[in-house]
C-alpha cells in the first residue's frame, strides 16, 4: 500500500533507526509520520484523517504499561487567522479573473491574502446571501493576493460591505487508546520537542487488550 | 464538499512498550514532565492521578503549585476545586475494567501566563483507599523577556561595539537577527513617490525593517524609512513616507542639456535593523528658547556591517551573542546626542522587540572639549544677533565645528599610530609589520595583536632566553596555562664524567649526552588543554624564540 502515511516504510516511517528522536531502549522506535529535516513533506490531506498503530496484548498481571512519546509538529502547519473584519467583499461565479473564466471566488480591495493560502480552508460570514457563508476549499490565491478561487458551486454574485474571511489551521493530535477507551492525548506546539513518558492504567484491564496509538489530523478554527 | 488541506506530515515517535507493577496510587501523564525545559507561558499543567488497585480516588486531592518560590494551591477538590487565578478540568474517569473512578485527570490552566524563565514546582496530594499520594515535579519556563539595548561601546568613530539585555538571535539570514544586513549597490532606481526599484533576489520577510537609501541627487532619497510592502514579482519595493516627504524619482543617471548620459552614480541602500538617529527634536527639552545648546549636528553615518565579536574580544562576563560588534560608513559626530534603534529583532528565544533602543552621547575619543571652539570666536553682540534672528550663523558654526572635531581627531591620532592600545583597529596590521612581527600564524583577534604589538619591542630584546619565551606565551596563551621552559634531560642517561656511571637497576645504558642535540634540547611545559591552532603558537615562538643551538624537544602537557 503506497500513502502519504507509509510511502517509505523502514526508512522514514514505521519502525526505523530515528533521526531526531532517541529512543529510550536499543536503537529503534516506532515512527507515525515522517521522519526527516524540517520542513516536513507536504501532501493534500483531509481533516480528520487518521494514521494508527495497533498492539494486541496480554496485560494479565499488569498494573501500568509506560512508552516514550516524541511528537514534532511541523514549522510550516497552517494557521488560523482573520483575513478580513467586516469590510468589502465582491463573491464571483463564473468570472474570478475574465468574464466567462469558469471559476468561483471573491476578491478583497487589498492584498491580505497569501500565496500559502491556497489548498486550505476559508470561512466567511456576514453575507447576506446564507449560500455565501460556510467554509469553502480555497483551490488558488492570485499573484497580486487580492483574488482566492475556491471550488465550491453554491455561491452566489454579491457585492457586500461586511464580510469577515477567516482562514482555518490544522494540528496533529497524538492519542493512545486501549481497545476504544481514550488513555493518553497529546498536542506538542511547534517547535517545542520532548521525550514524553506516558503511562496507560490496565490494573483492572484483567485479560487481552489492544493498544492503540493514533495520530490525526484536526481542524484549528479559533 | 472537499475537506482536503495541504499540510505536513507530524511525526510521532513511539518507543517500547514496558509493563509492569506500581505503587498503589501514582502520578501518571504529566505535561509540563519532570525536569521539563522552556515550557511555553500559556501551558496547562495536564497530569493524572491512578489508583491501580481499583480504589475512589478520595475528594480530597489538591495541587500546589510554586513559582520562584511562591507557592499557592492551584486545585483543593475538598475546598471547591479550581482556586482564585486557576482555572481548567478535573474529570473523574474509569479505567478500562475497572467500574468505578479511580482516575482523576487534571487540566490545570493558571490566568496569568508563567513568569519568564522560572522554575516551577508542581506538589500533588491524594488519596485513594488507603493509600495516600504525596510528590512532587518541577519544571522551567520559556524566556519570555523583550531584549533590550543596554550598553553602546565606541571601540573607534567608526566602529563600536552594542551589547542586549540577553542573546539574540545570531542567524544573519534571518531579518529578525541583529546582524543581519543586505546591501544592494547599482540599478537602483527611484521609481515613484514612496517606491523603489531594487534588482536581485529580494525577501517579504524584510517587511518592517529599515532601508538606508544613499547616493541620489536628491536629498529627500537619502534618508532612512521603513519597508511597507515588497513585491517580489516587479521587485518594487514600497517605503513608509508618512513623514510628508516623497520620494522624487532618480535613476542614477544625470544627462545634459542635449539630453545625453554626463554621468552615472550608483545609489545604493542598506537593509537592516539597527538604525543611528540623531536625537536634534527632542534636544534640551526645557531650556531656553535662544540657548545655543539647542542647536546642534550630528552626522547619521550608515551601518555597513553587524557581526559578532571575535572570541577573545570581549569580556567573559558577557554571552558571544548578547554583542554586537557594528561598523559605520564614517565617523560619529562627537559628544552628540544620538538614538540606536533595533527595529523588529528577536532575542535567541523568538521574543521580538519592535523598537528596542538607547540613547546616548557619543564619546569624545579623549579630544579635549577645551579645544578651539568656533563659536567662541565671534564676539558676545555677534552671537546675541544671531540667536536671537533666523541663528543661521549658529547652525553653520556647529556644523563646521562637528567637522574640525573629526579632523583634529584624525590628525591628533597620527600621534598614537606606533602605540598598541590606542593605534586603529584596522591598521594593527601595519602595526605589526612595521614592527618586524617574526610570527606567521594567525591572529584571531585584535587583543591579541595588540598584546603581541605591545610585547614585541621587549621580545627582541629576550630572544634566546627562557624569561622571553615563557612571557610571550603566556601573554599570547594566557598565564592560565603556566607555561615552563625546562631542560630536556633524560632521567635515564649516564653522564660521562659524572659519578653516575654504573647506577644500579637502570634501565637503558645511553652513554651521554652523546651529542649537542641532547645537550641543548629543552621541552615547554603547560597546564591544561591547548587547541591546535594554539599549539602551533608554541612551536612558532619557540623556534623563533630560542638561542640559536637550542631546540624544542616537545610540549609537555602538566
Amino acid at each position: 500500500m503506497v500513502s502519504p502515511y507509509w510511502h517509505a516504510p523502514a526508512v522514514y516511517q514505521g519502525r526505523i533507526q530515528p533521526q531526531h528522536a532517541t529512543p529510550d531502549h536499543g536503537d529503534y522506535a516506532f515512527c507515525l509520520g515522517y521522519d526527516d529535516l524540517d520542513p516536513l513533506p507536504t501532501f493534500m490531506l483531509n481533516i480528520g484523517e487518521t494514521i494508527e498503530v495497533q498492539q494486541d496484548a496480554d496485560l494479565s498481571g499488569m498494573e501500568i504499561v509506560t512508552f516514550m512519546w516524541k511528537m514534532r509538529t511541523p514549522d510550516n502547519m497552517p494557521q488560523f487567522r482573520t483575513i478580513l473584519s467586516a469590510g468589502h467583499c465582491v463573491f464571483k461565479t463564473g468570472n474570478l479573473y475574465e468574464t466567462g473564466d469558469g471559476l468561483n471566488g471573491v476578491q478583497l480591495d487589498t492584498a491580505l491574502f497569501l500565496v500559502s493560502d491556497g489548498d486550505q480552508q476559508l470561512v466567511f460570514s456576514g453575507s447576506g446571501a446564507p449560500a455565501n457563508n460556510g467554509t469553502f476549499r480555497c483551490a488558488s490565491i492570485s499573484s497580486d493576493r487580492k483574488k482566492a478561487h475556491i471550488e465550491n458551486g453554491s455561491i452566489v454574485d454579491t457585492d457586500e460591505a461586511a464580510i469577515t474571511v477567516k482562514i482555518n489551521g490544522a494540528r496533529w493530535v497524538a492519542r493512545a487508546y486501549i481497545d476504544t477507551n481514550l488513555r493518553a492525548e497529546l498536542i506538542e506546539p511547534a517547535g517545542h520537542e520532548v521525550q514524553r513518558h506516558f503511562t496507560l492504567n490496565v490494573s483492572q484491564t484483567g485479560g487481552a487488550g489492544i493498544i492503540r496509538f493514533v495520530l490525526a489530523l484536526e481542524e484549528v478554527t479559533a | 464538499m472537499s475537506t482536503e488541506v495541504k499540510v505536513p506530515l507530524g511525526s510521532l515517535y513511539i518507543d517500547n512498550l514496558v509493563g509492569s507493577d506500581v505503587d498503589d496510587i501514582i502520578l501518571i501523564n504529566c505535561m509540563p514532565q519532570n525536569e521539563e525545559l522552556a515550557v511555553e507561558s500559556a501551558q496547562a499543567v495536564n497530569l493524572t492521578i491512578i489508583s491501580t488497585r481499583g480504589a475512589v480516588i478520595d475528594s480530597d486531592a489538591k495541587v500546589e503549585i510554586q513559582e520562584n518560590g511562591v507557592k499557592v494551591t492551584a486545585y483543593d477538590e475538598s475546598a471547591g476545586g479550581f482556586q482564585t487565578g486557576f482555572s481548567g478540568t478535573a474529570t473523574r474517569k474509569a479505567s478500562p475494567g475497572s467500574g468505578v473512578n479511580d482516575e482523576l485527570w487534571l487540566v490545570i490552566q493558571r490566568t496569568a501566563p508563567w513568569l519568564s524563565q522560572a522554575t516551577v514546582y508542581v506538589f500533588v496530594t491524594a488519596h485513594a483507599g488507603a493509600a495516600t499520594l504525596s510528590t512532587n515535579y518541577y519544571f522551567n519556563t520559556e524566556d519570555t523577556s523583550i531584549p533590550t539595548i543596554v550598553e553602546c561601546l565606541w571601540l573607534t568613530p567608526r566602529r563600536c561595539r552594542v551589547r542586549f539585555s540577553e542573546s539574540m538571535n545570531y542567524d544573519s539570514t534571518d531579518p529578525r537577527s541583529p546582524v543581519f544586513f543586505r546591501h544592494f549597490s547599482g540599478g537602483i532606481q527611484v521609481a515613484g513617490a514612496s517606491t523603489l526599484w531594487i534588482p536581485g533576489l529580494l525577501d517579504e520577510a524584510w517587511v518592517g525593517l529599515r532601508l538606508d537609501l544613499t547616493g541620489s541627487v536628491y536629498p529627500a532619497n537619502n534618508r532612512s524609512r521603513v519597508i511597507t510592502a515588497i513585491d517580489l514579482t516587479t521587485g518594487r519595493v514600497t517605503l513608509d513616507v508618512s513623514d510628508g516627504v516623497s520620494l522624487v524619482n532618480d535613476a542614477g543617471i544625470d544627462y545634459d542639456a542635449a539630453g545625453n548620459i554626463a554621468r552615472r552614480r550608483a545609489l545604493r541602500c542598506t537593509i537592516g535593523a539597527l538604525r543611528f538617529v540623531a536625537r536634534l527634536a527632542d534636544e534640551g527639552t526645557g531650556m531656553e528658547p535662544v540657548t545655543a545648546d539647542r542647536i546642534q549636528c550630528a552626522f547619521e553615518p550608515q551601518i555597513i556591517s553587524a557581526a559578532l565579536p571575535l572570541q577573545g574580544d570581549y569580556p567573559a562576563e558577557y554571552a558571544q551573542a548578547q554583542l554586537v560588534v557594528l561598523e559605520l560608513n564614517d565617523d560619529i559626530s562627537l559628544g552628540r546626542l544620538y538614538t540606536l534603534h533595533a527595529y523588529n529583532v528577536e532575542d535567541a528565544w523568538g521574543n521580538l522587540a519592535t523598537d528596542a533602543s538607547l540613547d546616548f552621547c557619543s564619546p569624545m575619543f579623549g579630544y579635549p572639549d577645551n579645544r578651539k571652539r568656533l563659536w567662541d570666536f565671534w564676539e558676545t553682540q555677534t552671537q546675541d544677533e544671531d540667536m536671537l534672528g533666523e541663528q543661521q550663523m549658529r547652525r553653520m558654526t556647529v556644523v563646521l565645528q562637528d567637522l574640525i572635531n573629526q579632523l583634529w581627531l584624525r590628525a591628533d591620532g597620527i600621534d598614537v599610530l606606533l602605540d598598541a592600545w590606542r593605534c586603529p583597529g584596522h591598521l594593527l596590521d601595519f602595526l605589526l609589520h612595521t614592527l618586524g612581527n617574526p610570527f606567521r600564524f594567525p591572529i584571531s583577534s585584535e587583543k591579541m595583536k595588540r598584546k603581541l604589538a605591545e610585547t614585541l619591542p621587549e621580545s627582541f630584546q629576550l630572544v634566546g632566553t627562557v624569561t622571553g619565551i615563557e612571557s610571550i606565551l603566556n601573554l599570547l596563551l594566557g598565564s592560565d596555562h603556566n607555561f615552563q621552559v625546562v631542560a630536556f634531560w633524560p632521567d635515564d642517561i649516564w653522564v660521562l664524567g659524572v659519578a653516575l656511571l654504573g647506577a644500579a637497576n637502570s634501565p637503558h645504558t645511553i652513554l651521554g649526552p652523546s651529542s649537542a642535540w641532547l645537550r641543548n634540547a629543552y621541552n615547554i611545559e603547560y597546564e591544561g588543554f591547548l587547541w591546535p591552532d594554539e599549539l602551533r603558537i608554541v612551536r612558532e615562538v619557540a623556534e623563533w624564540m630560542d638561542d640559536a643551538t637550542k631546540h624544542l624537544h616537545a610540549l609537555v602537557q602538566v
